[in-house]
């Protein structure tokens, strides 16, 4: 080991962290090195110094007592939107109403396109040379709905459900090509 | 309450679990701070802040790391914001005043304690970023690797950091203290 190594490696034995066959070499230097030696005792007397003093200017503090007090009184006044909080809302269930909509959206989409592929019902009196038809689905689907309210210096929230219903129709009329 | 039960608690904002985490890290919390701000009041502002924010985000705690590394990294992000809206030479000057006076003897116990208010007032004027590295290893006792992850850079720089605060201390520092030199001392004693 040289000069460079050994003050690159000073601070990794110094905190013990050295791997053994590296530490053996190092302290092999330091034996055979006055300078490196001298180096590596300056640095433990600087670790040692700072250690403790360190430790001696802060150990007569103590953290003010009433800490945890206004910690929590500055828990209690804050706007908690209590994520961990709401009563049986599993945090699956939020993602219910979007899932929910996009299922409306596919079975609509669906079976508009199946009721296409079918022959349309013929109109009663279908204007010469076409086709009439209608076309009407009706889906009703939850969505769960979160309301605050301020009470004093609460917070109160509420959960209630809606239900909606989409109706949808459409009238089709198609000319007929032969 | 083991520190997953502390984690849970917090999460669900029990004041018993407020008080545990305030029992538990509370005063070295604290030293930790006054050591970066240098000021008694500043710290105990940071403490405050640096509880509410970890109760506030304790659901993000996923016990990768011991509740109190996650509490100091939550601390010295705090610090460093709060040092670019105070932009100040804090330190308290009461507190170095209750410090044991100087002794003119050779390094010693006695020095420590008497160098110990020179110390952390010279700690003062340095740079956070120097502040932060002595104080991790030397107060907190974390290791460079430990460090670096901390800060979020590379133990080389952990390494450069320290030395460069290391060696401005000295500079800083009375010498009649001579606080670096128990190495001289030690060779001497050799010879």
């Amino acid at each position: 080991m040289n000069r460079r190594r050994f003050e690159n490696d000073l601070d990794e034995y110094l905190e013990g962290s050295l791997e053994p066959r590296t530490r053996g070499e190092f302290e092999a230097h330091a034996t055979e090195c006055a300078a490196c030696r001298q180096k590596l005792e300056q640095a433990r007397a600087a670790a040692r110094t700072l250690s403790d003093a360190f430790q001696q200017a802060a150990e007569p503090l103590k953290l003010p007592a009433g800490v945890s007090r206004r910690v929590l009184s500055a828990l209690a006044t804050e706007k908690w939107t209590a994520r961990e909080a709401r009563p049986g809302i599993p945090p699956w269930l939020r993602l219910a109403w979007p899932v929910a909509a996009a299922a409306a959206v596919v079975l609509l989409v669906g079976g508009l396109a199946l009721h296409l592929r079918q022959p349309a019902p013929v109109a009663a009196n279908p204007p010469h040379g076409a086709d009439r038809g209608a076309v009407s689905m009706q889906l009703s689907y939850v969505v769960p709905v979160y309301t605050f309210r301020r009470e004093g210096r609460f917070v109160v929230d509420a959960l209630t459900y809606e239900t909606n219903v989409v109706s949808q129709s459409l009238e089709l009329q198609m000319a007929r090509l032969n | 309450m083991d520190e997953e039960q502390l984690a849970q608690g917090l999460r669900r904002r029990e004041p018993e679990a407020v008080q545990e985490l305030v029992a538990t890290h509370g005063d070295h919390l604290f030293r930790s701070a006054w050591l970066l701000c240098g000021n008694e009041a500043d710290a105990q502002d940071l403490v405050q802040e640096t509880l509410l924010q970890a109760i506030r985000s304790a659901d993000r705690f996923r016990g990768r790391s011991r509740l109190y590394t996650w509490l100091h990294g939550i601390l010295l992000n705090l610090t460093r914001h709060y040092r670019r809206e105070h932009q100040r030479i804090v330190y308290d000057e009461d507190l170095a005043r209750r410090e044991t006076p100087a002794s003119e003897q050779g390094p010693s116990s006695l020095d420590i304690a008497a160098a110990s208010g020179a110390l952390t007032q010279a700690l003062q004027r340095l740079s956070l970023a120097h502040r932060e590295v002595l104080v991790l290893r030397f107060y907190e006792d974390m290791k460079l690797h430990e460090i670096a992850t901390h800060l979020g850079v590379s133990k080389g720089t952990v390494k450069s950091r320290l030395h460069y605060a290391i060696a401005e201390l000295q500079k800083r520092m009375p010498g009649e203290l001579n606080l670096f030199g128990a190495g001289d001392t030690q060779e001497k004693a050799q010879r």
